[in-house]
């Protein structure tokens, strides 16, 4: 809130009584033409100063330094968002090889985000490069994830399980 | 309402950084102004939980600019703060502890954009000392009203949805832009 003070409302800390036509801070008898206030020129200009108490200024650097650290982590989430994005367009149209790409691509810039790795699997899986998809399945070993993520991993892994047992069974027929 | 029970004071205390920045507003535009500033409270536990005290502006332009500062500033820098968090939590649904300060500070930061019905009065009792022009007037009035408006949807958390609506559309707006 902004509150403004009227030139013949006392001053906060301004001695209170002081005749007109002198400096209400100082007394001095020359007045500042800049200002309304009885004030003389260095009175007035002091008060022009930005004047931050030591606290405000730890705060402000506090600020300053998450400020920096958003900034360093902004451009490659955008860029994962962004690959993200046409890498769950592509997987809606069924282009598995182009959305493979971009969740990769996505992966890269923002390597722990682990609906990517498991978007990255499902979309390897679907090509049948099951390596990878095991690969991407593997570095999500440890994390914590969502339920219905969990879901989706548990039941590619069973997948994956599974068709790494199909040559075997084939052989052994 | 529940929403309404909860004193200001818990919720500025909640939030502090925003008062901080939305006082801090007003004291760099009186700066930039050339406004003589006689007291400056940046957070207390009370209400208002803050309050700068300046002369009166020269003109209505300046107390416009003093009166809207903390709009900009507020808005700007909340967005900022919170952008890559919001990024990562809409997107990937996936935080750290970094990206919970950065949502928290974001958040409290841009809610305190609004300017509050003391603000509107001065600039209210700027344009009538000034005798401001009728065209003066019929420009800042509608941004008085919006103040008030600010002011009343507050109390139904207007300032906290505002807060969560600018941080999360400049993400949207950010990836939006970048593809």
């Amino acid at each position: 809130m902004s509150e403004i003070l009227s030139p013949n409302e006392p001053m906060p800390d301004s001695k209170p009584v002081r005749p007109s036509g002198v400096c209400r801070k100082c007394g001095a008898a020359s007045l500042s033409k800049r200002t309304r206030l009885l004030l003389c020129e260095p009175c007035f200009v002091r008060r022009l100063a930005l004047q931050v108490p030591p606290l405000i200024k730890v705060a402000g650097a506090v600020i300053a330094i998450l400020i920096l650290l958003s900034a360093l982590r902004l451009p490659n989430a955008i860029r994962a968002a962004v690959h993200f994005r046409a890498g769950r367009d592509h997987e809606l149209r069924l282009e598995y090889r182009e959305a493979k790409e971009e969740y990769a691509l996505a992966s890269a810039f923002l390597p722990h985000a682990i609906e990517v790795r498991v978007r990255l699997a499902t979309v390897a899986y679907r090509l049948g490069e099951f390596a990878t998809a095991r690969q991407a399945l593997d570095s999500l070993s440890g994390d914590e994830m969502r339920e219905d993520v969990a879901h989706d991993v548990l039941m590619l892994s069973t997948k994956l399980k599974e068709a790494a047992d199909e040559p075997a069974a084939n052989q052994d027929k | 309402m529940p929403l309404v029970i909860i004193p200001r004071s818990i919720i500025s205390l909640a939030t502090f950084p925003g008062v901080i920045v939305h006082e801090f507003a007003h004291q760099l535009s009186c700066r930039l102004t050339g406004t003589a500033v006689f007291e400056v409270c940046y957070y207390r536990f009370g209400n208002p939980a803050g309050y700068v005290r300046h002369e009166r502006p020269r003109t209505p332009l300046r107390q416009f600019v003093i009166a809207m500062a903390p709009f900009i500033v507020n808005s700007v820098l909340g967005a900022v703060i919170a952008a890559s968090a919001m990024i990562r939590a809409f997107t990937f649904f996936q935080l750290d502890a970094l990206d919970l300060i950065l949502i928290w500070l974001g958040i409290s930061v841009s809610m305190y954009a609004f300017p509050s019905t003391g603000d509107a009065r001065a600039l209210l009792d700027n344009i009538r000392n000034n005798r401001a022009s009728w065209l003066i007037e019929a420009l800042v009035m509608p941004f008085i009203l919006l103040i008030y408006f600010g002011a009343f949807i507050t109390m139904f958390w207007g300032d906290v949805l505002y807060g969560i609506g600018v941080t999360t559309g400049f993400s949207k707006f950010l990836v939006d832009c970048w593809q």
